[in-house]
């Protein structure tokens, strides 16, 4: 029962303008995945999943659930379970009502609302909560029961609308990953909107990068995050160092690094180049090494888990680079330090060419 | 922490002086006309009271009092909420206009209003064709004098449910769609519920201006006694005809009810803001 979208197009028309908020977007979720829509604010992704629940007509394009196309069937025959970002959850209901609700609607006897609504009320731990009123829990509660609302009658497919946008850090944190757990119990095919790429990366096993109406990359959340495929992507997904350069005498001067232009890069004359570096993929040693480059700490931040660290070269040639936090050798990497370092993977796009993103070629014979 | 910062101390000559003056006002303005009232109608004694308020056409003219209240907060419920809803929920050219015109009953003169209705409904009047067809007579008689009340005390259900619909918002009526709800039943066990106490303190305003209306249903009906005649033009005959018991006791009646419709008013109210 999984999600085919296709040639999805949908456009807001107001007084002055029109905005194409989705454009041409076709993409699929495999049954039983948990997949996320990731993009900024405004980019469409909330459109195609209200779309898909039939809560907003597409101008053009085709929406199947499990094999069936549904894009003219009314929301309440689709057999969606929606959860939004601020609940929704009916004021003036129990939390027993508000999951027993989708139950009531369909008809179902009384004994068997009562055994779903127990059932899903302990696998979500508000156990002794059925008699309260959603004003008198918790934002993390409230999202819970809107949860158990959806998944109660039982959905082919669970559609998620930045389900966590509204909570404190921390609770967010123990709740995405509590999702991946209920998500691994119950194998509902799911599709889940976020702009927080963190979130997007732990918990889905298929990501769609979306920006500006269009899907830029789909992947898994580590070929999103290795193999980003567009300029947009590399900068959306993750911290990067970004330098321009442009091809001269046959070369690409980055730094201090120098790669051939034609032969694996391809790269002609004069063309403009984007240079992408992930400050993760940066080897860095306090010690003088024969083989590495030199440069200087000029600030170095403590996040934590990790130590970020501002870097300035030769020429200036300044770039970011996060480095775990280990008692052993971090204490050498003081502000002002002289250090070694050596940059293990550059990807660029060609400014001229278009916006594909490729890595690039250290030296012809590694073709 | 309880003592306050020194500019922020008020002077306790200004903040007695002030609550002695509202106190003042207040008392002056509705405390002393009432107890003035009561007064008067102790005077009168039991006796001419009842003489004068046991009459037939003074039960009619309560009855059709409430039955004109009535009917204003069932049309008015309804179309009201109706209209609140179209006009939260739809987006349509107009829009702004019409929103604009909802206030108008508020502004027009209620002796204007009745008078509009009998060159309406009167003797070449738009819809006399309506009247000689459907055999009712309108001008000069009840049905009239509900068109005259529902006109004046149209807005308040539009302008008490206008803003509680735009604060429950739609996501609730989506959340019960994706559960397979349909229309009916969302109006029923999602919309309604969620605007109830707006709705109920609406419908408390409508109550208390129609029970109070005088100008428009006396030009429309003419206040006929014992026919067209309701409470408030019936207190106002009984003063010009000196029969001051009915007129004390019948106003004070009046003043009951509106009494309770306040205290009903400000329980809706602290429940809506819940």
């Amino acid at each position: 029962m999984g999600v085919v979208v296709k040639n999805l197009t949908k456009t807001f028309q107001s007084q002055k303008t029109d905005f194409a908020a989705v454009r041409d977007v076709s993409f699929e979720v495999e049954e039983g995945a948990l997949v996320a829509l990731l993009g900024p604010s405004g980019s469409g992704k909330s459109t195609i999943l209200r779309m898909i629940a039939g809560l907003e007509q597409p101008d053009s394009g085709e929406i199947f659930l499990g094999g069936e196309n549904v894009t003219r069937l009314a929301t309440q025959k689709r057999g969606v379970g929606f959860v939004f970002q601020n609940y929704a959850l009916f004021k003036q209901l129990t939390v027993f009502q508000n999951i027993a609700f989708g139950l009531q609607v369909q008809g179902a006897p009384r004994a068997e609302i009562k055994g779903r609504v127990s059932e899903l009320l302990e696998l979500l731990g508000l156990k002794d909560l059925g008699r309260r009123y959603p004003h008198q829990l918790s934002g993390g509660q409230r999202q819970r029961v809107a949860l158990a609302r959806a998944l109660a009658p039982r959905p082919k497919v669970l559609l998620l609308d930045e389900p966590f946008g509204a909570i404190d850090a921390k609770i967010r944190k123990e709740l995405r990953e509590w999702l991946r757990t209920l998500h691994d119990e119950m194998h509902v095919t799911s599709l889940f909107v976020t702009h927080d790429q963190e979130e997007a990366l732990e918990i889905c096993d298929h990501i769609y990068v979306m920006n500006q109406g269009v899907i830029e990359q789909g992947g898994t959340p580590e070929e999103i995050y290795k193999r980003p495929a567009t300029e947009f992507v590399a900068n959306f997904v993750g911290l990067m160092n970004i330098h321009d350069a442009v091809v001269k005498d046959g070369k690409l001067s980055i730094g201090p690094y120098s790669f051939p232009g034609n032969g694996g890069n391809g790269l002609a004359e004069g063309d403009r180049i984007r240079v992408f570096f992930r400050p993760q993929d940066i080897y860095i040693s306090g010690a003088s090494n024969a083989y590495a480059m030199h440069a200087r700490i000029v600030r170095r931040s403590f996040l934590g888990v990790s130590i970020k660290l501002e870097i300035e070269a030769e020429h200036g040639f300044r770039f970011i680079a996060i480095i775990p936090e280990h008692v052993f050798y971090n204490e050498k990497l003081a502000e002002g330090a002289a250090i070694s370092y050596q940059i293990e993977e550059f990807h660029y796009v060609n400014l001229r060419a278009g916006k594909g993103m490729k890595k690039l070629v250290f030296a012809d014979y590694e073709i | 922490m309880a003592k306050s910062h020194p500019e922020h101390r008020q002077n306790p000559w200004v903040k007695y002086g002030l609550i002695t003056a509202v106190a003042a006002y207040l008392l002056w303005l509705l405390g002393l006309p009432i107890f003035t009232l009561i007064r008067h109608t102790v005077e009168i004694g039991a006796g001419r009271i009842a003489e004068e308020l046991w009459q037939s056409e003074v039960a009619h003219a309560f009855a059709l009092t409430v039955l004109l209240s009535l009917g204003a907060v069932l049309f008015n419920g309804v179309f009201g909420t109706l209209v609140a809803y179209v006009m939260v929920r739809q987006r349509f050219r107009g829009r702004a206009l019409i929103n604009a015109i909802l206030d108008l009953p508020f502004a027009v003169s209620p002796v204007v209003v009745g008078y509009m209705l009998i060159l309406l409904f009167g003797k070449a009047g738009w819809l006399q064709g309506l009247a000689e067809w459907t055999g009712i007579s309108w001008v000069f008689a009840w049905p009239g004098m509900l068109v005259a009340t529902l006109f004046v005390t149209f807005p308040f259900v539009v302008r008490e449910v206008m803003p509680v619909l735009e604060e429950v918002g739609t996501e609730q009526e989506e959340a019960a769609r994706t559960l397979g709800a349909g229309g009916w039943k969302i109006f029923w066990r999602i919309t309604l519920p969620g605007i109830r106490w707006g709705l109920l303190y609406g419908v408390s305003l409508t109550l208390a201006r129609a029970l109070g209306e005088f100008g428009a249903v006396l030009v429309v009906g003419a206040g006929v006694s014992g026919s067209t005649e309701t409470a408030t033009i019936y207190v106002y005959r009984a003063m010009e005809e000196r029969m001051f018991g009915g007129a004390y006791a019948a106003s004070l009646i009046l003043i009951g009810f509106s009494f309770l419709l306040l205290l009903g008013m400000e329980w809706f109210k602290k429940r809506s803001n819940v």
